[in-house]
């Protein structure tokens, strides 16, 4: 009863507050679609610099619009690369073509690749040796990066699940603490499992509502990939709300007021995301990347990656989904643990 | 009904209350009095449960509190405002009224009668952020007496309030002593004193003097409260 009540009034709070709705339903979806077109599809057409390649395969390029093609000798097309000239250079050395790219940029990287498998898929039937295998990439000054929406896309969802609701669970909470309603709260027959468990189911709600909206959004109207369940998707996106909401105000418990809630922002939000899998966790020094493993984030974005990308069912991601599971208990308990410091009962 | 027992508090090094003991029987309005930093607050804040002593004990009927069980039975109104501003008045209620375990026409009807009580019928829908200073401390006490509790702690009910409401509130409050509610009430207006059946005077975490209102007057310097004050200052 008691956790109904405070469910349903941390939902009136929220729907209440216009700026707040929006925060929750509107700005994951513009973010979402701002980085989508910051990564996805451009008019803009790279160059390309052709060296010694067999004359269908220039042709092809030409014809296919991909590229814009200048032929020219090895040597000419590499300074050229150098200086910026070119976005990349081909070639064709010992009947396997060689790519050579500047530095990583997966958006030119990405229009390059594409461009070369559409001409050589053209030229397929006619067999020209060499052709066949796939082309080696090189670059001038950093690794390779495969970098797209539809691999990034994961990262956003889990990332940007939990920093919203993050924010209003810590915020609610530190207004709960300042404004003396908690001592009223505690001052009433409620049990302090009560508070948060009422609170938790509230943002539950809405982070059921933000995440489902996310996910139709990215796969309906920016056209996501998605591989796996839907359904699972939006599961372990409302877990890491959980989680975030129990965070939230377990950091309330350090912020006197709303603003040193922004400041954990840094703190807690910005290192979970660097450990998202956005760089590979295995080449970070120092085996710096094992910090992941305590990193909610991290295990969302991890299940969200083998839901959406290689379409792995529930059994598969059950341990991620236990860890997050693991987090919601381990911090609501904790809260529960801090209201003794209003009330020992 | 209410029993004080030797409670200390202290914040850091700061001792806040020096071992405060009193008892309020049934149907009394108790008025503790004493200047900014006296320690009513800090006691009230302990007989309502949200603040442990550091020693000493408060009992309701007999039985050590803080039980969860005996909460229901107070009506707690804090010095700060404690309503959610976001919230209406009617909603601020109904969240509270449900805490308590009130429900359906039961919880509609208390609602309206504290609203009326309090003079805020037609406001009950705006939002508590538009209402005025005077109308929060309104739907504040509005809220302590919404559970028809038989033990009530105000801390300051009448701070900001006008004169002509003021009075109605403190006839409520005879009216509930009348139905044999006890209510301890915190002012440091001395006036106000009168109203009440009894008095004790917080002075630097002490309890300096505590009884019938015209015995502590009678026995004080000059005749007046503020007298005993004036005394305990030096």
């Amino acid at each position: 009863m008691a956790t109904f009540a405070i469910m349903v009034r941390v939902i009136r709070q929220i729907t209440g507050d216009k700026r707040t709705v929006g925060l929750i339903l509107v700005v994951p979806l513009l973010m979402l679609t701002l980085i989508w077109l910051l990564l996805g599809k451009t008019g803009y057409v790279p160059t390309l610099a052709a060296s010694d390649l067999p004359a269908k395969l220039a042709a092809a390029l030409e014809d296919g619009d991909g590229v814009r093609l200048t032929e020219t000798d090895a040597a000419a097309a590499r300074a050229g690369v150098e200086d910026g000239t070119y976005d990349a250079s081909l070639r064709l050395e010992d009947g396997k073509l060689r790519l050579l790219f500047a530095a990583s940029d997966p958006g030119k990287d990405a229009l390059v690749m594409k461009a070369l498998q559409t001409a050589m898929r053209d030229l397929v039937p006619t067999g020209i040796p060499g052709l066949l295998s796939a082309p080696e990439a090189e670059y001038l000054y950093a690794g390779s990066s495969d970098s797209s929406f539809d691999s990034l896309g994961y990262v956003l969802l889990g990332v940007l699940a939990f920093f919203f609701v993050f924010i209003l669970a810590g915020i609610a909470f530190v207004r709960e603490r300042t404004g003396a309603t908690l001592e009223r709260l505690l001052a009433s027959p409620v049990r302090r499992i009560q508070v948060v468990l009422g609170y938790t189911a509230g943002f539950g709600v809405f982070a059921t509502v933000q995440c489902t909206l996310m996910v139709v959004f990215a796969v309906a109207v920016l056209g996501m990939h998605i591989a796996g369940s839907l359904a699972l998707t939006v599961l372990v996106m409302v877990l890491i709300g959980l989680t975030a909401t129990a965070i939230g105000a377990f950091a309330s418990i350090f912020a006197e007021n709303e603003f040193q809630i922004m400041q954990f922002i840094p703190v807690v939000v910005v290192p979970q995301f660097f450990f998202t899998g956005l760089i590979s966790l295995d080449t970070i020094p120092l085996g710096l990347g094992v910090l992941s493993r305590v990193m909610p984030v991290y295990y969302a974005c991890d299940a969200l990656r083998l839901v959406l990308v290689q379409g792995a069912g529930f059994r598969t991601i059950l341990p991620q989904l236990g860890m997050l599971v693991g987090f919601i208990v381990l911090f609501s308990a904790a809260n529960v643990l801090a209201l003794k410091k209003h009330r020992r009962l | 009904m209410i029993g004080v027992r030797g409670v200390e508090k202290s914040f850091g090094k700061e001792k806040v209350l020096k071992g405060v003991s009193l008892d309020i029987p049934p149907a009394e309005v108790f008025g503790l009095l004493g200047p900014s930093g006296s320690g009513k607050t800090t006691l009230i804040r302990i007989l309502a449960g949200t603040l442990a002593a550091d020693r000493g004990e408060v009992t309701l009927d007999g039985v050590r509190m803080p039980r969860r069980e005996s909460l229901g039975r107070i009506g707690f109104m804090p010095q700060e405002d404690a309503l959610y501003k976001d919230l209406s008045g009617q909603d601020n209620l109904r969240f509270f009224g449900r805490l308590y375990g009130l429900r359906g026409p039961r919880l509609r009807g208390r609602i309206d009668d504290v609203l009326a009580l309090t003079g805020l019928s037609g406001d009950a829908r705006k939002r508590v952020a538009n209402y005025s200073g005077g109308m929060r401390k309104r739907l504040s006490l509005a809220t302590a007496l919404l559970h028809d509790p038989d033990v009530l702690l105000l801390d300051e009910p009448t701070v900001g309030i006008d004169p002509v409401l003021r009075r109605t509130i403190w006839e409520e409050f005879a009216r509930l002593r009348a139905q044999g509610r006890t209510l301890l009430v915190t002012t440091h207006v001395m006036e106000e004193a009168d109203r009440c059946d009894r008095a004790g005077l917080l002075y630097g975490g002490d309890l300096i003097a505590c009884g019938p209102v015209a015995d502590l007057k009678a026995s004080a310097p000059g005749g007046t409260l503020e007298g005993l004050f004036f005394q305990a200052a030096g």
